[in-house]
């Protein structure tokens, strides 16, 4: 949705990430030192925030922020201290 | 450092920011350059902010065999095909990497993740209220042999 030269992207949404992805990025597998601690199926709410600022014909800043939310089968495993994600961005681009 | 923290975002955030590097939408083919700043939270070690250069690079064309391919260093490769009514059907392939990978400190010692190469398909649905997506991956690589579902708005 355009604001005068700037252009903004709201987003919500949710990810539903099976047992082995929870485990990947999460999780304590078999090969690993440690009890091993699979994370079961769970449900991540996420929400975006990208806003475009037309410098010129060809730039543009960019700005992008990011956040999810993790559950208790996420943050019940003993490597996880914090239950949520975040994630900002600030970039410019040339495009053609 | 930096580089599994976009784990999570490199599905989400950096993903919406490269394809808005192609704002306004053109015809064609569009390429973009760019350079960034990314700071990003760890839920692994918490109060540890990492701050990290980004490189955006991106191809889009909207011309080819009737769809449009997006190749970029955020959003890993698509094509995709706009039907009437505002339906985009999609495949894509891109890449994850956990933020165990190489987190700093103890807690994560004795842990290894490969990096994921990921496949899916997504559906976009344009409407005057906005964008409705879903779509669908899973691993190819073995890395994790799971998937993941994501409803959007």
């Amino acid at each position: 949705m355009p604001f005068g030269a700037w252009t903004v992207e709201p987003s919500i949404g949710m990810h539903y990430r099976s047992g082995g992805l929870g485990t990947y990025l999460y999780g304590i597998e078999a090969g690993d030192d440690g009890d091993p601690f699979r994370i079961d199926p769970h449900i991540v709410p996420f929400a975006t925030l990208t806003a475009g600022f037309e410098l010129s014909d060809h730039w543009t800043l960019l700005v992008g922020l990011s956040g999810e939310y993790l559950p208790d089968a996420v943050t019940d495993c003993p490597l996880v201290d914090d239950s949520y994600t975040a994630t900002s961005v600030l970039g410019i681009t040339y495009t053609s | 450092m930096s580089r599994h923290k976009r784990s999570y975002s490199s599905l989400g955030l950096l993903t919406v920011m490269s394809l808005a590097t192609t704002w306004p939408v053109q015809a064609e083919a569009v390429w973009a350059l760019g350079i960034g700043l990314e700071l990003a939270s760890s839920p692994i070690e918490k109060d540890d902010v990492d701050i990290s250069p980004v490189l955006i690079a991106s191809y889009e064309n909207d011309d080819v065999l009737g769809g449009s391919l997006a190749v970029g260093t955020t959003e890993g490769i698509s094509y995709g095909r706009l039907f009437p009514g505002g339906l985009t059907i999609s495949a894509f392939l891109d890449y994850r990497l956990s933020p165990l990978d190489d987190a700093d400190g103890a807690v994560a010692d004795g842990i290894d993740r490969d990096v994921a190469i990921e496949i899916g398909g997504r559906v976009d649905y344009l409407t005057s209220r906005g964008i409705f997506s879903a779509s669908i991956l899973g691993d190819v690589s073995g890395a994790h042999d799971g998937a993941e579902a994501t409803l959007a708005y």
